[in-house]
């Protein structure tokens, strides 16, 4: 008895799930999921955003989102494009079959034509997939992995910076900062290249090896390994054994956290640890190894503490953000988002509020805007072969204990420099 | 020389930790005779809740192990209630299929309450490390290593010497049999079960000082606990704790002779192959297996 | 009223499998809304997917949770001979079943000697070990980047424009592999599947020869799952080991045979006409606003069907709520030969 009617229950709520599935297509006009605010018909600017918000990449992605949502809210304070309040369509996409589907829905469902997301490479490359088959403008604000854009569409721009340009800064800062600090030559300076084996980590190392090779170092170490180890000692004992003068590190959190405890354990040093964003730019990692983290560098998008002058509104921002989300950013991919919506706006603006694809690619293309004039410090020029944005480049920082508090203070390039950096970094516990 | 000795000591102390979390896997498997797919996920809720009372409660993560024990041996419980004993009479087919839905429900309802973010459970005990000339021996992993060694003599006297312990080797061993001398059948499986959960519990506590807390931390030892239960010999012990430390060191030395991506792999294969050769397991099985599936 | 109750008593059964068929060809006509045509071709390309683990996790009663193995081999070996080579896909789908085929008898030389968790343990990792390789192996398979398929359009090609061909293709595929189901389970293979499964000793010893019968099941069923990693690496036009190869491809594939039925052809069909767009439509619903809350919806849906209703929902429908509406009908006689089948 109990049974059947367990089974009948089970039934009734899939019956339910799929008639409310169906629901939307054949009412036309419904409700927006999301912001739950109606679907505009010409009274609003409607955007779709795609973001992890469930699985793995959750927190990265909402940190992502958030910026885009902040810079949403300033744009409609200011009386929004052309006097249409935007409005996103938010969308969940854990996993790149998901970016797939919800691509698909947002464009033939929510008849969107203007995408932005997406946190992470390999679903900002299945989403586009997608959005270049319908004509439809993808605008990606987070994932760096050169591959998306070389794929030579139409319809994909990206306002940040590309993995090439994280692994080659790494190296470019290396080359000018370590044989001052370290008493070598450049072509003397031994280099260990170490990335987790997902596309963001494999994607900077490529590069890094590359730009460390063009710039006459030697490649002692190119050590790829999975971020979901649970040991990383044999990597460190490989490390310890090729005794690197610089290495750059690609890791997400949770392995950052790890090789540096592990590191510490087995005692590696090395002069000049460069890590390229990802956990090396989180504060938890900090909140992990303490003291430890002082002196460890990081090439990422902009972050908090640099030059304000050369980021004008990056002040406004993180007011905007510690009044929404009650603390500060958890990383600069919130700034990174704040910066390429904001982009995408004034863009959708110069085309005169239409959100037509042909219209948006002419705004976005038109734009032109210096370096050292936005909240991240970065300028905007679309027109290169891939529609990158060719004044795009991360910051090289500096992990530093200011007043107690674990901060990055900028210290490459010079114009975004807030400090000089502190070289060779002192062994663990020392710091 | 160092390189290798360190590799060496790496590889037993990643060991431990492996053979702790798989104990109570080993106890499920060898007595409830249920490969359960969300030990990995009780592992994680059993750091949530280490993170839970160290944060919220400021008690030591090592002193936590008195609540969250208890607390996971009850969780435990509820969930064979609930889940495990309504299919225990069926097939192995559905055994699997409910621990996997066991697992989607709990990593997502932890990603819905807590959200995905990196949690850490920091003492002044974490960084310390033992130093002998060139070989470092991080402190948390050696208590780790010594209670899985603690838990394996603890368990293994429990079973030999006290009464519910002879009871639970009955049933193992022949369920027919118990049950004609009058044994709960019906408690020692919810009993097994639970206390499964407790020691991964208790591997949880151990674990949180060096590892983070997110809602998919589980999958990360899941596969490599289900490979040292296997190669120890189900319901086997000491084989559990054997087959720990030879995976952590498999995966020491692949990892620093050939390529630390591909450790992971290179203990799979052999995993395998082991299956292949000698399906019982490299140290012999508890006895009475037969039925789950071995020829 | 006599006469037309007899017409479907004598002819129902065979034509009531032709009424889903015909509206599902002619749906794309009505329905234009690219993204339900994308959840129904997708719903295809799982059925396929189910009913091809079925072969091998149903008829066989071998729980297999590594035929991401075989989804993977797929998609890689056509996507590479297409990129390098420029090989038609039609061609390199052959290639990746055979490639997918010569890896199922591999893993099968251990693992079918083993029963019950042991093989779904091994299944898992070797697995494993092709997505860890795959991922490794970057010369080869561009490692976690990925490989972009360079899209031009053409039937030679198998890309296309347009979402109704997907639809077609991914339909005719699914069918196909449905009849090639319902034949296996009703050839003597299926007969020495069913028999092996019930009682592998007392099969054996009635001559039946169970390892044969089991490693066909396993090649069968990899050589459909590779194809159909072929037409998914087609449809997205873009692969790496995160998306073809995780542990998760498999357990979808398990999920959509046991939900709907394990061991019978029609299972798959239904299981996976209610998991696939169920997936979709909770994470379009849920995953903005409750991340992760349809993950828990399905763990314990899961759990009920497990628990409750462990047959799968084909049977326990046609039980429950076919014998009604067939009562109905006055077709009491097929309702008896129904249950006795299942």
């Amino acid at each position: 008895m109990l049974k059947r009617l367990f089974a009948i229950i089970l039934l009734v709520v899939m019956a339910a799930f799929l008639v409310s599935g169906c629901g939307p297509s054949t009412a036309p006009g419904g409700e927006q999921d999301g912001n739950g605010e109606p679907a505009g018909e010409g009274e609003e600017i409607v955007i779709g955003t795609l973001y992890p918000h469930s699985g793995a990449r959750a927190m990265l992605g909402e940190e992502s989102w958030r910026g885009a949502e902040l810079a949403r809210q300033k744009w409609n304070e200011k009386g929004g494009i052309n006097g249409k309040q935007i409005v996103f369509v938010n969308a969940d996409i854990p996993d790149t079959g998901a970016a797939t589907a919800e691509a698909e829905r947002l464009i033939s469902k929510e008849g969107l034509t203007v995408l932005v997301g997406s946190y992470a490479s390999d679903l900002a490359t299945a989403a586009s997939e997608v959005t270049e088959r319908y004509g439809v403008i993808y605008f990606e604000m987070g994932g760096i992995a050169d591959g998306i854009t070389e794929r030579g569409f139409k319809w994909l721009f990206r306002s940040c910076p590309r993995a090439s340009s994280f692994g080659i800064m790494g190296m470019q800062a290396a080359a000018e900062l370590a044989p001052k600090a370290l008493g070598k030559d450049v072509s003397e300076l031994k280099v260990a290249v170490v990335f987790e084996d997902g596309p963001y980590g494999s994607a900077v190392g490529d590069y890094a090896k590359a730009e460390a090779e063009r710039l006459g170092m030697q490649v002692v170490a190119f050590e790829p390994y999975s971020s979901d180890a649970a040991d990383l000692s044999s990597l460190i004992e490989r490390l310890k054994a090729a005794e690197p003068d610089v290495m750059s590190i690609t890791s997400y959190l949770t392995d950052s956290i790890l090789f540096a405890e592990q590191a510490r354990e087995l005692n590696f040093n090395v002069p000049m640890f460069i890590g390229n964003g990802g956990g090396h730019s989180m504060q938890d990692l900090a909140d992990a190894i303490g003291d430890d983290i002082v002196g460890m560098m990081n090439a990422d998008f902009t972050q908090f503490d640099v030059n304000f002058e050369y980021t004008p509104g990056l002040d406004e921002f993180l007011e905007r953000y510690k009044n929404e989300y009650g603390g500060p950013p958890r990383s600069g991919h919130s700034l990174m988002n704040y910066y390429g919506a904001l982009l995408l706006f004034e863009a959708i603006e110069n085309a005169g509020g239409s959100l037509e694809p042909a219209d948006v690619r002419e705004g976005i293309l038109a734009l032109d805007i210096p370096e050292f004039s936005t909240a991240t410090g970065l300028g905007a020029d679309f027109n290169t072969e891939t529609n990158d944005n060719a004044r795009a480049w991360p910051t090289v920082m500096q992990w530093r204990k200011v007043d107690g508090e674990y901060k990055q203070l900028a210290v490459f390039p010079e114009e975004l420099a807030v400090t000089e950096a502190e070289l060779p970094m002192p062994p663990w516990g020392e710091r | 020389m160092d390189a290798i000795l360190q590799s060496i000591i790496s590889g037993i102390l990643v060991g431990g930790i492996y053979a702790l979390i798989s104990i109570g896997l080993t106890l499920i498997f060898g007595i409830v005779r249920i490969v359960n797919f969300a030990h990995g996920e009780f592992l994680m809720l059993g750091m949530y809740f280490t993170y839970f009372v160290f944060t919220y409660l400021g008690i030591d993560p090592y002193l936590a192990i008195l609540l969250v024990v208890p607390l996971m041996f009850f969780l435990g419980a509820i969930t064979h209630k609930l889940v495990i004993k309504p299919v225990l009479r069926g097939t192995s087919m559905q055994h699997i299929l409910v621990t996997v839905g066991l697992m989607f429900f709990f990593q997502n309802i932890a990603l819905l309450l807590w959200t995905a973010d990196y949690r850490t459970v920091r003492t002044d005990l974490s960084s310390q490390v033992l130093r002998f000339g060139n070989i470092n021996i991080g402190m948390p992993r050696l208590l780790a290593f010594l209670v899985a060694i603690a838990v394996t003599i603890g368990i293994y006297l429990f079973l030999k010497h006290t009464y519910l312990g002879k009871a639970i080797r009955a049933v193992s061993m022949d369920r027919q049999g118990a049950m004609l001398m009058g044994i709960n059948i019906d408690f020692i499986y919810t009993f097994a079960f639970a206390l499964g959960i407790a020691l991964v519990g208790l591997a949880a506590a151990m674990m949180s000082p060096i590892y983070y807390v997110f809602p998919t931390v589980g999958p990360m030892f899941e596969v490599v606990a289900f490979v040292v239960v296997v190669l120890g010999g189900l319901g086997n012990f000491t084989g559990a704790l054997l087959g720990g430390l030879l995976i952590g060191l498999v995966e020491s030395f692949s990892g620093f002779f050939i390529a630390p991506a591909l450790k992971e792999a290179i203990y799979f294969a052999i995993f395998i192959v082991v299956l292949a050769i000698k399906p019982s397991g490299l140290f012999g099985m508890g006895a009475g297996f037969e039925e789950v599936g071995l020829k | 009223m006599r006469n037309s109750s007899n017409i479907l008593t004598k002819h129902g059964n065979k034509l009531i499998p032709l009424v889903p068929v015909v509206i599902l060809l002619l749906l794309p006509l009505l329905i234009h809304n690219q993204y339900y045509l994308h959840i129904f071709t997708l719903t295809f390309l799982w059925v396929a997917l189910g009913s091809a683990w079925n072969i091998i996790g149903g008829f066989g009663g071998q729980l297999s949770i590594g035929h991401a193995a075989f989804f993977g081999i797929g998609a890689y070996t056509s996507s590479l001979l297409y990129i390098h080579f420029g090989l038609s896909p039609w061609l390199g789908m052959f290639a990746g079943g055979i490639l997918a085929m010569i890896a199922a008898l591999i893993i099968s030389w251990p693992a079918l000697r083993l029963r019950g968790p042991f093989f779904t343990l091994s299944t898992i990792a070797f697995a494993e070990v092709v997505r860890l390789l795959a991922n490794h192996y970057r010369e080869l398979t561009k490692g976690s980047i990925g490989l972009s398929i360079p899209f031009n359009p053409g039937f030679v090609n198998l890309a296309f424009r347009s979402r109704e061909s997907y639809y077609y293709f991914l339909f005719a595929f699914m069918l196909l592999v449905i009849i090639c189901c319902y034949l296996i389970q009703n050839s003597k293979l299926g007969y020495y599947l069913a028999a092996v499964r019930e009682d592998e000793e007392a099969a054996e010893s009635l001559g039946v020869p169970s390892t044969f019968s089991k490693l066909m099941a396993m090649l069968l069923s990899a050589f459909i799952t590779a194809v159909a990693g072929t037409f998914y690496a087609q449809y997205l036009f873009y692969i790496d080991p995160h998306t073809v190869l995780p542990i998760d491809v498999s357990i979808q594939m398990v999920l959509i045979a046991a939900i709907g039925g394990l061991a019978i052809w029609q299972g798959p069909i239904f299981g996976g006409f209610i998991v696939t767009p169920l997936g979709e439509f909770l994470r379009a619903q849920l995953g903005g606003a409750f991340r992760g809350l349809h993950f828990v919806i399905f763990g314990v849906v899961l759990m009920l069907v497990v628990i409750f209703i462990p047959e799968g929902l084909y049977p326990w429908f046609t039980r429950i709520i076919g014998k009604r509406i067939l009562v109905k009908f006055g077709a009491k006689n097929e309702v008896k030969t129904e249950e006795g089948g299942v």
